[in-house]
């Protein structure tokens, strides 16, 4: 048998046969040797295929938690990218706002006021008045108590004509006692006047004091109440509420720790050298009107 | 391959491995001479179809595309053991996972197995592909890298040089 015959025969027992074959002892052979092979054929095993399923589905598991980490990490570069761009923004310090037509406390007026609907102008850098600083640092470098001058009660009861005691203390300061300040209360300034219920631990009040605006510089009339103890200051800054007295006695970033609030029409801000944010917050919450 | 057995695109994947589990595994066995080394690698191979699976339900002839994949491991892991003699040698030590089937059954594998394993590795390779791959002569061909003509050749002479120690097994 030549091999071209083998061909044929071969093909045909494979059921794809290449011309034409008589049917012969080699070609039964071939389908006997074909049926073997195909007897031979592996069988189904359960076992195998439950393995191939864990597998298969471990494997998708798997393409779906790196779905997930790649999603993850998008999401993760996005946030360092807003977060790298932030960091390189220039600190933009809202207006404080608070709502101007409802008197009444409002802690933390630096902040944004949910009360406020109305559209807001467009964010603007807000300057602390020089003055406010200049304060700060007296505060912050305030000398002993001896120095401060003044005794307890120097202060008047108005707390408009008081001082007297106090502005020797704190001479130096522009602000501590003006010559014209004394005792007056110009007619426009509407604001109550404010002192701690009670003076804070080791501190006496020793001056009382009002600063016209042409004073300050600010634009409105400041009243100064200031307390002292040994090694310690503690300064009030009253101003009658208003947009621009809001704006300049906003404590942020002070020198000293501050702390304002605003209370029955009365912009507060309280400057001390020893005392907490906290602590201040708590006299601020304590404070009283002036009788 | 025969038309009727590729498989529509709504098979799932199950019904797919399914279907080829028994003669994929042959080929891998026979081809290796190991049949837990076959175990594995259609595991490996179903696997790949796994993965890809939206890309082979698409294909024409998607079991063609599978014993490709199973052949190239199957060659990779030839190349693996150094010598494609020793691993033939070697296979006759795999048949041992058969011991769970009957014995009849396992001495006709164990014969089939080293029937092949007389046969030089392209005229094993065709016998393979067309009985148990259910290859066209065109295809097998194309996996051997030669004609349609050499591959009917080479799987005739395979077939003819083994089939005196199958007509022993024969029933």
């Amino acid at each position: 048998m030549n091999e071209d015959d083998l061909v044929k025969l071969a093909s045909k027992a494979a059921d794809e046969p290449i011309g034409d074959a008589a049917d012969s002892a080699e070609l039964a052979e071939l389908e006997q040797a074909m049926a073997v092979l195909r007897g031979a054929t592996e069988e189904a095993s359960e076992p195998r295929m439950n393995e191939l399923a864990e597998r298969a589905a471990d494997q998708s598991r798997l393409v779906h938690l790196w779905h997930f980490a790649a999603v993850a990490v998008v999401f993760f570069c996005i946030g360092l990218v807003v977060l790298f761009k932030m960091g390189f923004t220039p600190p933009v310090q809202t207006t404080p706002v608070a709502d101007h037509n409802e008197p009444g406390p409002v802690e933390n007026p630096g902040s944004i006021s949910p009360a406020n609907h109305e559209p807001r102008p467009e964010q603007q850098i807000y300057v602390r008045p020089k003055w406010i600083d200049e304060q700060a640092a007296e505060v912050a470098n305030a000398p002993s108590a001896p120095d401060l001058g003044g005794g307890p009660g120097s202060g008047s009861p108005d707390g408009v004509g008081g001082g007297t005691g106090g502005s020797e203390g704190s001479g130096g300061s522009p602000f501590g006692n003006p010559p014209g300040s004394r005792g007056s209360h110009p007619d426009h300034v509407e604001f109550t006047l404010l002192y701690p219920a009670k003076a804070p631990n080791g501190m006496h009040r020793v001056s009382s004091t009002t600063l016209p605006d042409t004073e300050t510089g600010a634009g409105f009339t400041l009243h100064r109440v200031e307390y002292a103890g040994p090694g310690k200051a503690l300064v009030l800054l009253e101003a009658a509420e208003t947009a621009d007295s809001r704006k300049a006695l906003s404590a942020d970033g002070l020198e000293g720790n501050a702390v304002s609030v605003v209370r029955d029409g009365t912009v507060v801000l309280l400057i001390s050298n020893t005392l907490s944010k906290s602590e201040l917050a708590a006299i601020a919450a304590k404070l009283v009107e002036n009788s | 391959m025969a038309p009727d057995a590729q498989p529509p695109r709504t098979v799932n994947f199950t019904a797919f491995a399914q279907r080829l589990e028994t003669r994929l595994v042959s080929y891998l066995r026979y081809t290796l001479g190991s049949r837990d080394e076959a175990e594995d690698l259609f595991q490996e191979a179903m696997l790949r179809v796994h993965r890809e699976w939206k890309q082979v339900a698409a294909m024409q002839n998607p079991e063609g595309w599978v014993f490709r994949v199973a052949r190239n491991l199957a060659m990779n892991q030839l190349k693996r053991r150094g010598i494609e003699r020793r691993a033939l040698h070697e296979k006759s030590q795999g048949i041992s996972a058969d011991t769970a089937r009957p014995a009849e059954t396992r001495e006709v594998r164990q014969a089939v197995q080293d029937a092949l394993q007389t046969l030089p590795a392209d005229q094993r390779d065709a016998v393979c592909l067309k009985v148990w791959g259910e290859c066209s002569w065109v295809d097998i061909g194309r996996e051997l890298g030669v004609s349609d003509d050499t591959a009917a050749r080479l799987f005739a002479r395979g077939l003819k040089a083994i089939a005196p120690r199958l007509k022993e097994l024969s029933p």
